[in-house]
C-alpha cells in the first residue's frame, strides 16, 4: 500500500504539483492528464528520483523520510521513465543487468531474471542486440522489462505506449494488465485508449491538482456508447473543458 | 575481479586501445632505453604522464551517456547510494584502462626481464599504479557525468595532467613518498611494501572522496577524505633515510679496458661497457697525463649505509687512483658520452669557470683554457655549452684565444709520443693548475 499525502512540487515559478494526496493498492491505476499536468513529476517523486518539496509518502505504513526507508522502497519499485534510457554500447541483456544492479538484484539471480523479463516482453531473441539497434517499440518493451527486472511490487510507467503502433500498443496493454494482477501499477498517459483498456482506477491531474480519483467506470459514466469516448467526455468534464463537439 | 556490468567490452574497448596506444608510443620513443629495471620503471612513469590524461579523457567521453536524461533518472531511482554507480563505473573503466596498460607495457617488461642483469620490479609497485589508473578513470567518469560533453573530456585531461605535473614537481619536496610513482634515483634503496600499499590506498581514497563530493555524497566524501588524510600522514614522514639500502645494488662490478678499469655499483652496471670504452678513448688521448691501469670508481652511492664496506672491499686507494665521480650517470639513462668526457677533462685539467655569454667580456686564454680547448677539439666536444646540461661555454664569446693561438697550434702539432712525454713532464703542474705558457715549447 502506497499513501501519498499533501505532496507539492515547484520548479521556479511553476507549481508542478499542489497538495496531491491518494492511496494506491494492487491493480492498474492510470494517471491521466494533459501534457505538463504534473504526471511525470509525480512518478519521479514516487520513484525516488527527486524529492517532493512538501508532503509525505508512506509504504505499508512506513513514512519514507530517510536514506534507509527510501532504499527499501526503491529496491521494491520498478520505473520506466518517459524517455527510455539508452546506454550506448550495451546490449539488451547488459542493460537489464545494469538496471538490476542499480536495484541491488543479487548477481546470482540476474540470469534467471533476465530470462523471465525478456520472455514477459517477448524479446528473448533480442537479448544480445545492441540497444541502439532497437526500434522505438522494442525500446519501450525493454524499458518495461527493466522496470520489472527487480520483481517490484510497485511499477511506475511513464507514457509507456507513446510512439507505439497499434499492434505494439495491444501487446503493451496485455503486459501491463498482467503486471497489474499481482502488483501495484501506476501508468501515466494522455491516451484515453490506455485508460479504457487497462485501468481499473483513474487519477486525473490537471495543473498539478488532482481533479478526479475513482474507478474508471465512474469517470466514463453510464454504459451507453463507446467507452473511450465516454472517458474523453468525463476527462474533459473534470478538467473543466467543454466536452461538446 | 568483479565482472564489468556498466562498461562491458563493447563500451570499454576505446579505453583499452587509447591507453595501450599511448603506452606503446611513449615507451617506443624512450630514448634512453637500456633494458634495466630502473630504466623500465622510469619509462613507465614517464608514460603515465601521458596515459593518465588520455585515460581520464576517454573515461569522460564514455561516461557522457550517463549524463543523458533517462539514464540519469535510472541512476537517481537506484536503491544504491548516489555515488556508488559512479565508483562502479570508475572501477570498470579502470579495469579496461589497466588492461590497455598491461598490453602497452608487456613488451618492455618481458624484454627487460630477458636482458636485465640486475634487479627486478618491486613486488608491490603495481599497487600505486593500479590505484592511479582507478583514480584517473574515476575522475574522468565524474567529469563526464557532471560536465557538458563538449568539454568534459578536455577538462578531465587538463585536470589530470595538471595534477600529475604538480605531483612530479612537488615530488622532491613534501610529496616525495606521497606521489604514486617515483622516478627519482632510488636504485640503491628498496622501498618498503607498506609505502606502496599506503600510496595506492591514499590515491584511491583521495580520488573517491573527490568523486563523492562531486556527486552529492558529502558524508561519504568526508569519511573518505579523512581516511586518505590518515594514510597520507605517515607517507609524508617517509624519506630516503627510511628506505632500506639494497646490498645487491651497491655491490661493485668492474670491467677492464685496454688502458683503464672501471668499477660501478651493480645497479648501474649495464652502462659499464660504454663507460670503459669512453674512458679508454680519453686515456689514450691523455697518455702521460693519466696513469695506465688506473681504476675509476663510481662513488655516487657514497654515504649510503653499506656502500663504504663495499668500497673498502674493492681495495682501492682513492688517494692514489684518479677519483672521477659520476654524479650525472643515473641508472635510468644511457651514458652521455660528451658529459662523461667533459667530466674526465675537468678532472685532470681542472674545471673551466662557467662563463656568462652575454655579459662577460672575453678574457685572454690561460694555459688551462688552451689545454681544455685542445681536449674538447680532439674529443669532438662543443665549446658553445651545448654539449650537455650545464656544459661550460669556452668559445670566443667568453675566452679570447687570439693571444694563445701559437700555443694551441704548438700543442696540436705534437706527435703522440712527444705529447705523452710533455704530459708526463708537466703532469703535476697541469693537475694543480699552475702550468704556465713557458712550458708550451
Amino acid at each position: 500500500m502506497i499513501t501519498v499525502s499533501g505532496v507539492s512540487k515547484t520548479y521556479g515559478e511553476t507549481k508542478a504539483l499542489i497538495d496531491v494526496s491518494f492511496a494506491l493498492d494492487e491493480g492498474v491505476t492510470v494517471l491521466l492528464g494533459r501534457n505538463g499536468a504534473g504526471k511525470s513529476t509525480l512518478l519521479r517523486i514516487l520513484a525516488g528520483a527527486e524529492p517532493a518539496d512538501v508532503g509525505t509518502i508512506e509504504r505499508d505504513g512506513i513514512v519514507l523520510d530517510g536514506a534507509g526507508t527510501w532504499r527499501m522502497h526503491k529496491r521494491r519499485c520498478g520505473w520506466l521513465p518517459q524517455s527510455t534510457p539508452l546506454v550506448r554500447g550495451l546490449t539488451v541483456e547488459q542493460f537489464l543487468v545494469y538496471g538490476g544492479w542499480l536495484k541491488e538484484v543479487a548477481r546470482s539471480e540476474a540470469a534467471e531474471r533476465t530470462e523471465q523479463v525478456l520472455a514477459a516482453v517477448d524479446m528473448v531473441e533480442h537479448r544480445h542486440t545492441p540497444m541502439v539497434s532497437l526500434s522505438g517499440g522494442m525500446l519501450r518493451r525493454v524499458g518495461l522489462a527493466q522496470a520489472l527486472f527487480n520483481d517490484p511490487d510497485l511499477v511506475l510507467l511513464d507514457e509507456p505506449s507513446a510512439g507505439l503502433d497499434p499492434v505494439q500498443r495491444a501487446t503493451f496493454h496485455r503486459l501491463v494488465a498482467e503486471a497489474g494482477t499481482t502488483r501495484t501499477v501506476v501508468l501515466s498517459t494522455h491516451l484515453l485508449e490506455d485508460v479504457a483498456v487497462v485501468a481499473q482506477r483513474v487519477i486525473v491531474i490537471d495543473s498539478g491538482v488532482v481533479r478526479f480519483d475513482g474507478p474508471t467506470d465512474e469517470l466514463a459514466g453510464g454504459r451507453k456508447g463507446d467507452r473511450a469516448e465516454r472517458l474523453r467526455a468525463g476527462f474533459l468534464r473534470v478538467i473543466g473543458e467543454d466536452a461538446s463537439p | 575481479m568483479i565482472r564489468p556490468v556498466l562498461v562491458p567490452w563493447r563500451r570499454g574497448w576505446p579505453l583499452v586501445a587509447a591507453v595501450a596506444a599511448t603506452q606503446t608510443v611513449v615507451l617506443a620513443w624512450w630514448e634512453s632505453w637500456v633494458g634495466s629495471w630502473s630504466a623500465t620503471a622510469a619509462a613507465l612513469g614517464q608514460a603515465l604522464i601521458v596515459t593518465g590524461p588520455v585515460a581520464a579523457a576517454v573515461a569522460a567521453w564514455m561516461a557522457r551517456a550517463e549524463r543523458s536524461g533517462g539514464t540519469k533518472l535510472l541512476r537517481l531511482a537506484s536503491s544504491r547510494a548516489s555515488h556508488v554507480p559512479v565508483l562502479r563505473m570508475g572501477y570498470e573503466c579502470s579495469v579496461w584502462a589497466g588492461s590497455g596498460m598491461l598490453l602497452g607495457v608487456a613488451v618492455p617488461v618481458i624484454w627487460t626481464a630477458r636482458v636485465a642483469e640486475f634487479g627486478n620490479p618491486p613486488p608491490w609497485g603495481w599497487v600505486p599504479l593500479a590505484a592511479g589508473i582507478f583514480g584517473v578513470c574515476l575522475l574522468g567518469v565524474s567529469a563526464g557525468m557532471r560536465l557538458h560533453p563538449h568539454y568534459a573530456a578536455a577538462v578531465a585531461a587538463v585536470g589530470i595532467y595538471g595534477a600529475t605535473v604538480i605531483g612530479v614537481l612537488a615530488g622532491d619536496e613534501i610529496l616525495a613518498a606521497l606521489t604514486p610513482y617515483d622516478t627519482r634515483a632510488t636504485f640503491f634503496y628498496a622501498t618498503p611494501a607498506w609505502v606502496y600499499l599506503a600510496q595506492g590506498g591514499w590515491f584511491a581514497l583521495a580520488t573517491a572522496a573527490v568523486a563523492g563530493a562531486l556527486h552529492g555524497a558529502g558524508r561519504t566524501a568526508g569519511v573518505l577524505a579523512v581516511a586518505a588524510g590518515m594514510l597520507a600522514a605517515p607517507l609524508l614522514l617517509v624519506g630516503y633515510n627510511d628506505r632500506r639500502p639494497d646490498p645487491a645494488a651497491l655491490e661493485f662490478v668492474c670491467a677492464t679496458g685496454s688502458r683503464v678499469e672501471v668499477c660501478m655499483p651493480r645497479a648501474k652496471a649495464h652502462m659499464l661497457t660504454d663507460i670503459v670504452d669512453t674512458a679508454d678513448e680519453f686515456w689514450k688521448l691523455a697518455d702521460g697525463l693519466v696513469s695506465p691501469g688506473a681504476r675509476l670508481v663510481d662513488e655516487e652511492a657514497r654515504g649510503i649505509p653499506g656502500f663504504d664496506a663495499a668500497f673498502a672491499a674493492l681495495g682501492v686507494d682513492t688517494e692514489g687512483a684518479p677519483n672521477v665521480p659520476f654524479p650525472d650517470i643515473s641508472a635510468v639513462t644511457r651514458l652521455d658520452r660528451a658529459e662523461f668526457l667533459g667530466s674526465l677533462v675537468g678532472a685532470v685539467v681542472g674545471q673551466p669557470p662557467a662563463g656568462d655569454t652575454v655579459l662577460t667580456i672575453p678574457y685572454p686564454a690561460r694555459p688551462g683554457d688552451v689545454l681544455t680547448r685542445w681536449f674538447y677539439d680532439r674529443l669532438g666536444l662543443p665549446l658553445d655549452g651545448s654539449g650537455w646540461p650545464g656544459a661550460p661555454v669556452l668559445d670566443e664569446r667568453v675566452v679570447d684565444y687570439s693571444s694563445a693561438a701559437d700555443y694551441l697550434e704548438w700543442l696540436s702539432d705534437l706527435s703522440p709520443d712527444d705529447r705523452q712525454r710533455w704530459f708526463a713532464t708537466y703532469r703535476d703542474e697541469i693537475e694543480a693548475g699552475t702550468i704556465r705558457f713557458d712550458a708550451f715549447r
